[in-house]
């Protein structure tokens, strides 16, 4: 469930990221549609940050004899 | 509950000052639209009735709409107490005691306060030229103002709500 909520978390945020992006390239302001981007993929990777390390570590697990 | 009540509160207060901030530009332009109208009536007054700055000035302050027309009462109340001489301080003493309630920029202030220079100087030709300058210049930032809404209108909304949906969506 937890995961599920993290994962439409995920969703919201990236299309609320590509909506502000839009409005601002649409404003002719490009340089802050790029910052917004950038903000928003570096949020997103601090969030699931977490997950990735958990699929290292069963990764390594399964190296593991 | 208290998150739920919380986001919603979170959510509401960005969209509003997304909203309050374009409601404010627009009051910019409607507020820069009378000030054009009150100096084309001021021309009009001065040029074809011939008549006194200080009437002029508050016939037009009853007239006008958005505040404008408070500056052109105040400026003729001074001008009736004749307490300084010099109309550019009048002007500028009903500036400050009334414009800065309106939603003008610095600029538009400065170009305000500049206008004030050539009032009551010399002679009725002077005091056109000096009008028809300051509307060309007004006209100008209007054209300005009106393109920049256009361009940011749906800017200033979308950000604020947007803004809203991104913290409440990390407050989950």
């Amino acid at each position: 469930m937890d995961q599920m909520i993290e994962l439409l978390k995920i969703g919201g945020l990236s299309m609320a990221v590509m909506f502000m992006s839009m409005i601002l390239k649409q404003a002719g302001k490009d340089s802050y549609a790029n910052m917004v981007s950038l903000g928003g993929t570096a949020l997103i990777l601090i969030i699931i940050a977490n997950y990735i390390l958990q699929l290292f570590e069963v990764v390594e697990t399964m190296f593991m004899f | 509950m208290l998150k739920i009540l919380g986001i919603l509160m979170v959510f509401t207060g960005c969209s509003l000052t997304g909203i309050m901030i374009d409601l404010n530009y627009r009051k910019r332009v409607k507020e820069l639209e009378e000030l054009i109208y009150a100096l084309e009536c001021l021309k009009g007054e001065i040029s074809y009735k011939l008549s006194p700055l200080q009437e002029a000035s508050a016939i037009i302050g009853q007239q006008m709409r958005y505040g404008i027309g408070e500056i052109f009462t105040t400026f003729a109340g001074h001008l009736n107490e004749k307490s300084i001489d010099d109309v550019y301080t009048l002007w500028q003493k009903s500036l400050t005691s009334t414009a800065y309630s309106l939603h003008f920029n610095e600029d538009d202030y400065n170009k305000l306060d500049e206008f004030g220079r050539g009032l009551g100087y010399l002679d009725k030709h002077m005091q056109e030229v000096n009008i028809e300058l300051y509307l060309s210049k007004f006209k100008n930032i209007l054209d300005k103002a009106l393109k920049e809404q256009e361009k940011s209108s749906k800017l200033r909304t979308g950000m604020g709500i947007l803004i809203g949906a991104c913290i409440s969506i990390l407050i989950i």
